[in-house]
């Protein structure tokens, strides 16, 4: 079948009486606890492409499914293995097992719910008007009589219908009301999950107390709370003005001292703190979000620094006036770490760091020429290949001398075994060049011709 | 369109700085001979040019771009100067491409923020201002990309190569590796053939047989395809012939081998070789007496397994095989 004629399917208006019958089959099976818990998953499955499909005939039994989540959610363990046979001196099975069966299990039922919650998003994606009627009518109820988890499954879903142009006025009530639920933590985390859900396409900007609501929760005590209004805030930069971009990074410096030492933590807050400097064109919160994440940089911790200085360098283009703050981050960054020796360096993250680097303007270059020389020099008693980088990037830049120190230390790094000496030559010759360029720079012709000689190995 | 992508290369660094070296060497040499001299300004900027070519335009440095057009003047300066000293060639063509050269020079020094005043074009004055320019050494090299899909779609494009696909019959059995054989006996070999392409030119395909073996010690038929019905680019055949060897083999534990090798033979006498596959390589054991026979060929097949496994493991057991 071609993806047209898929296509197609989804827009048709009826089905025929063998899919009729197998949608019927499969709601069944969900529900009946006698099959195992893994055969319920792949009957979800299916129904999960029925619901995209057939969708005219699913969206009949969205009430029965939300009826049906209402009964498992509440379930924590899953429904009893059913029973086994007896054999005569069969031996026990071993206890390790018996409990990897059963944290097996309890994933299974997990998976459970959360596939019933995809056949139900689908449903309001294609639906969204029907499926409204059903979720705000349970919500409707009084808060307190819900489930959490109940409760939190119709406000995700929320997010799905609210997509909708014409239904956002009246789901944006029910999204409110969930987010002022007190009682539930989880009810406030998917409510915000569902804002952004919500205005993920939208050219139109979320109500602006939504968006205060936002820089509220991301001083919220609870960390399921500060964690989701972050991953708002990374997603959506561009809801906040600049006083609130302001307000938002005043919050997540208090986050980045909360967690200092909690390096992985400080990862996603660096990217929200980097996200709102990025969108903001406001030169001092551009350079107050820097301050932030130089507060915290380098971490210590090798993969967390990777991330943040290759955020860093997605912060901003080099010709722009912040990136020399930028520059000397991931100078400092590149200096402090070895490169990944097992893995090709093409389409390394420092390969593409040190091709940055090299697009700084002259007038940049100055200003930091001094802090990248010593990033270079502590790379060079390590890697001679890699500091080439650095040697080029003074080359570049007409910074012989510092070509000259960089490859000189970089000799001195190489240890002493014939396998290096061939390198070692190379390096030497290279070294000699950048000392005689260094030397016409300054006019002096005889040292020039004296380094010339040298490299051609005349001397 | 070729892709490009630049990486950080020590032999394109490497290859710049000898240029660079080379540069100098020219620069400090006295123009003593004339011709040498020019032919190695020639050659030097199509080192550069072909450098330049290999580098990433944001990493090239203007400087190489400089001196370029730099010797280049230069070059032609001391070309008018020649002309006009021994009245041969054409000195108004000669100092009107110089005059070309040096425009191209000054808008290459006024992009760089420098002007040379009028006397700094006399030869010694530009000789001094091309020394004094330092070349950064160029660290970094276009990489072509290399997408497998293009090169099978290359691979696709080009015709196909001829293939020969052989199974050698010794009476009316296929060949078996090791096969054996007595001496003095006359056995008929069979080649089937089936091959795929038949070059165009080709008058016949010629098969031979390369071993280490004696010549004096074996004949073997001339195996000869003229030209076949080819249908679809294949073609099938049957070729017949003899083989027989004179005396047995020493010892058991070594096969004769005889590769086949198969050529087109072309209108002016030369061979094309093909690839063969199938029985492409025949192991034969010339033995005066087989250590047991039973008449059924796989079982004897089999025992001569053993025996030359046998005799690797155990080498003293060869001395009572005749009695065995």
């Amino acid at each position: 079948m071609s993806w047209e004629q898929r296509r197609e399917q989804r827009k048709r208006s009826d089905i025929s009486a063998k899919e009729h019958v197998a949608i019927q089959r499969l709601l069944m099976w969900v529900k009946n606890e006698q099959l195992e818990i893994d055969i319920r998953n792949n009957v979800l499955d299916a129904l999960k492409l029925a619901c995209d499909y057939a969708n005219i005939v699913m969206v009949e039994h969205f009430d029965s499914l939300l009826g049906y989540y209402a009964l498992v959610s509440q379930q924590k363990n899953p429904p009893k293995a059913p029973p086994k046979i007896l054999l005569i001196n069969q031996l026990s099975e071993n206890k390790k097992l018996e409990n990897l069966n059963v944290y097996s299990r309890n994933q299974d039922w997990q998976v459970f719910k959360i596939r019933i919650k995809e056949c139900l998003n689908e449903l309001c994606k294609t639906n969204p008007s029907i499926a409204f009627d059903s979720i705000s009518d349970c919500l409707n109820h009084p808060l307190e009589q819900l489930d959490n988890n109940l409760k939190a499954c119709c406000v995700s879903l929320l997010g799905e219908i609210g997509k909708d142009y014409q239904l956002q006025p009246h789901v944006l009530p029910l999204l409110w009301k969930a987010l002022m639920d007190f009682s539930s933590n989880l009810v406030r985390a998917e409510a915000i999950d569902a804002a952004t859900e919500m205005f993920y396409y939208s050219s139109n900007l979320p109500p602006a107390n939504l968006i205060e609501i936002v820089i509220i929760f991301l001083s919220d005590k609870f960390v399921i709370i500060q964690k989701t209004a972050l991953r708002t805030i990374s997603r959506h930069p561009n809801w906040f003005n600049q006083q609130q971009s302001i307000e938002v990074l005043k919050a997540l410096a208090w986050q980045l001292q909360a967690y200092k030492d909690e390096k992985y933590q400080l990862d996603d807050i660096c990217e929200g703190v980097l996200a709102i400097g990025k969108r903001d064109e406001n030169l001092s919160v551009k350079i107050f979000a820097l301050s932030l994440v130089k507060s915290i940089f380098p971490t210590g911790e090798r993969i967390v620094d990777a991330n943040i200085a290759e955020k860093l360098m997605r912060f901003c283009q080099p010709d722009e006036s912040v990136a020399r703050l930028v520059a000397k981050e991931i100078a400092l960054y590149l200096g402090r770490y070895d490169r990944d020796h097992h893995n090709g360096y093409g389409h390394s993250r420092r390969g593409s760091m040190f091709k940055w680097l090299h697009k700084l303007p002259a007038e940049t270059y100055q200003a930091i020429a001094d802090d990248i020389l010593d990033s270079a020099k502590e790379m060079a008693k390590r890697d001679a290949w890699e500091v080439c980088h650095f040697a080029s990037f003074f080359a570049h830049h007409q910074a012989f001398d510092y070509e000259k120190l960089v490859l000189e230390e970089a000799i001195n790094g190489l240890p002493k075994e014939p396998r290096y000496e061939k390198n070692r030559a190379a390096l030497q010759q290279l070294a000699m060049v950048a000392a005689a360029n260094a030397a016409l720079q300054a006019c002096d012709t005889q040292t020039a011709t004296t380094y010339f000689a040298q490299g051609a190995g005349e001397i | 369109m070729l892709m490009k992508e630049p990486e950080l290369d020590l032999g394109h660094a490497l290859k710049s700085v000898a240029i660079n070296l080379e540069i100098r060497r020219l620069l400090t040499t006295a123009f003593d001979g004339w011709a040498e001299w020019s032919n190695e300004v020639a050659e030097i900027i199509n080192q550069m040019e072909e450098l330049l070519k290999h580098t990433p335009d944001e990493y090239a440095a203007t400087e190489w771009q400089l001196v370029i057009a730099g010797l280049r003047v230069l070059a032609s300066q001391i070309n008018c100067e020649k002309i006009a000293e021994s009245g041969k060639g054409n000195l108004t063509e000669e100092s009107t491409k110089c005059k070309v050269l040096q425009t191209k020079l000054d808008r290459l020094l006024s992009s760089n923020n420098v002007k040379l005043l009028a006397g700094q074009y006399e030869v010694n004055e530009l000789h001094r201002f091309l020394s004094s320019i330092p070349l950064p050494t160029l660290y970094w090299h276009s990489k072509e990309l290399d997408f497998p899909y293009r090169n099978a779609n290359k691979e696709l494009e080009n015709s196909p190569n001829p293939l020969l696909r052989i199974i050698v019959f010794l009476g009316c059995a296929p060949v078996a590796s090791p096969q054996l054989l007595k001496p003095n006996v006359l056995y008929p070999l069979v080649l089937r053939i089936r091959g795929f392409v038949w070059l165009k030119e080709a008058k016949r395909l010629r098969l031979d047989f390369i071993t280490t073996c004696p010549k004096s010690e074996y004949s073997i038929s001339d195996f000869v395809l003229e030209l076949p019905c080819v249908e679809n680019n294949e073609y099938q055949s049957e070729l017949t012939g003899q083989i027989s060897f004179k005396s047995g083999q020493s010892s058991w534990l070594d096969d004769l081998v005889f590769k086949i090798r198969a050529a087109f033979e072309m209108p002016d006498d030369s061979f094309q070789q093909i690839p063969v596959i199938g029985h492409n390589e025949l192991r034969l054991k010339v033995v005066n007496e087989y250590p047991i026979k039973t008449g059924t060929q796989p079982l004897d097949q089999h025992v001569t397994e053993l025996i030359e496994k046998l005799c690797k493991e155990h080498p003293k057991v060869l001395d009572e095989l005749p009695d065995l």
